[in-house]
């Protein structure tokens, strides 16, 4: 089952409504409650990093029987330096960003503890690629 | 758990109210009878505040139940004596719940009280609270923070358990005094929730005349224990800049979310009331919360220790067995979705079920038919007319 959902460029007033969506979803299927609250986290985050530092992107959801995948893709800039990036507490968020209480510079770093596969593809002035996939075991 | 909320279907007009008020979607109107769905239902009474023709109903235990029992005993929540501007009107209050047939009665504040001290000393994040409403949003919406909710019990089954074991050699009943509907829940009658300790819960609204009318100047004897009755009241609540305090079910709906979304790291306790201000906003109360808010600043008060008093629950819950493998449930969604597509999606509830999702489950369980559908009907209707 693949759903998709669109993420506008420094739309802060619907931060986390994707992932609400998300985990609404995953509640209605019954998935064990660790492994919702973990997706949970992680979507959040890497719809928030979408909201701030892309041009706006999609999100796909892919539910299989023993998996569940996301990507999220956006449109560009891209990421200068992924291992930078991937730093706890760094961060390049605006000053808006900050002002709505985004951008601890801990996104990635979150996300990768969370998801049981990570992958990020990237670089300058081309869009970016984060996948992330979680096991489905009852 | 069976919900305290009654249908009564000779003043029902069918009219949706209450469907459209339920924050849980547990509501489905078949045939002209109002179902509420009891593995969904929280107790809110949105419904029956919304529902003009009060054909939905909560009440307590009768007042002929305490002759039932050779020792009855009357616990009273702190939430009742925030209505109180003085300690003598407390004191004539008990006399007069007294006088109605109990040999005792108790105030609830030492067992808010231990489970209070409890709560502070477990891991964090923590989310505390007396209020079943709040139990049960966690519970059927938010399982994912269901570890964080507080190890405490209910203050009223702290207190039966520790009558029960202090006066082994009696015939006890215990009655609770419930300050709002959901509370009715927490005793064996009259909802059948044999689970829990007390006998009886009794609807504070229902008895108070009864109450009323033994008051004299006679006096019972009462010690409350300050931190007990402080935490019955939001506005008492003890103050702390890591406690996030929240009071009405929208709140916390709020705070629960973000909470998942692990959002609100500043906080180690969520405190989260269903009622406006905490338990003095209970629905069976007959002051007003806006007035009693600052009672408590006239009511003298005890610190104590509670050193025999388990304030933990060794209840074990049954969680809902989930018969359908994952790979099942992720096949009965995607029907769901599909027969979705073919209906309206106006949400519009007018089929008795609270919304085109709700109707589409029905549909592909065959409890309902695309008939239940009213906009469909008339679309039909006009095609054959043409």
């Amino acid at each position: 089952m693949i759903k998709t959902f669109e993420v506008k460029s420094q739309d802060f007033q619907s931060a986390g409504q994707v992932s609400s969506a998300i985990k609404k979803l995953l509640k209605q299927l019954a998935v064990p409650a660790d492994i919702i609250r973990r997706i949970a986290v992680a979507s959040y985050e890497a719809e928030i990093n979408m909201i701030i530092h892309s041009l706006g992107g999609t999100i796909v959801l892919d539910i299989e029987d023993d998996n569940i995948a996301l990507t999220f893709q956006d449109e560009g800039p891209g990421i200068k330096d992924i291992d930078l990036a991937m730093q706890p507490g760094y961060s390049t968020a605006s000053a808006k960003a900050r002002e709505f209480g985004f951008g601890a510079g801990m996104g990635l770093c979150n996300i990768k503890r969370m998801a049981d596969y990570f992958h990020i593809s990237s670089k300058e002035n081309s869009p970016t690629v984060l996948s992330i996939g979680f096991k489905v075991i009852e | 758990m069976k919900p305290t909320i009654i249908f009564t279907k000779a003043k029902c007009e069918a009219c949706i109210a209450c469907l459209k008020a339920c924050p849980m979607n547990a509501i489905v109107i078949d045939n002209g009878r109002v179902k509420i769905e009891a593995n969904r239902c929280i107790n809110c009474i949105h419904c029956l505040e919304k529902c003009p023709d009060h054909a939905l109903i909560t009440h307590g235990s009768s007042l002929d139940t305490i002759k039932d029992y050779a020792y009855p005993i009357c616990l009273v929540p702190s939430s009742l004596l925030h209505h109180y501007q003085n300690n003598d009107d407390i004191k004539k209050l008990f006399a007069a719940i007294k006088k109605l047939g109990f040999k005792e009665v108790i105030s609830l504040s030492a067992f808010e009280a231990a489970a209070y001290h409890y709560f502070q000393t477990e891991s964090k994040p923590r989310i505390a609270s007396f209020c079943p409403v709040v139990k049960r949003v966690v519970k059927y919406d938010y399982p994912t923070l269901l570890e964080y909710l507080s190890k405490t019990d209910y203050p009223s089954e702290i207190a039966a358990s520790y009558l029960r074991h202090k006066r082994k050699d009696k015939d006890l009943g215990i009655f609770l005094l419930a300050e709002c509907s959901a509370k009715l829940s927490l005793a064996k009658h009259p909802y059948e929730n044999y689970q829990y300790e007390v006998d009886h819960a009794l609807a504070i609204r229902d008895i108070f005349p009864a109450i009323k009318a033994c008051l004299s100047d006679e006096s019972l004897d009462v010690v409350i224990n300050q931190d007990g009755f402080y935490s019955a009241n939001m506005a008492s609540y003890p103050k702390c800049e890591r406690y996030l305090l929240g009071d009405g079910l929208e709140k916390a709906f709020d705070v629960l979310e973000k909470l998942e979304f692990k959002r609100l790291e500043k906080f180690d306790h969520y405190v989260l009331f269903a009622c406006f201000n905490g338990c003095p906003g209970g629905d069976l109360l007959w002051g007003n919360p806006y007035s009693c808010q600052n009672n408590y600043r006239y009511i003298m008060t005890e610190r104590m220790e509670d050193k025999d008093i388990d304030p933990l629950n060794p209840r074990v819950e049954k969680d809902e067995v989930i018969k359908a493998t994952f790979k099942e449930r992720i096949a009965f969604f995607e029907e769901v979705s599909k027969v979705l597509k073919t209906l309206p999606g106006y949400d519009c509830a007018a089929c008795g079920y609270p919304g085109c999702r709700y109707l589409a489950e029905a549909i592909v369980k065959k409890e309902a038919s695309r008939d239940h559908c009213r906009l469909l009907k008339t679309e039909d209707k006009i095609d054959e007319d043409k």
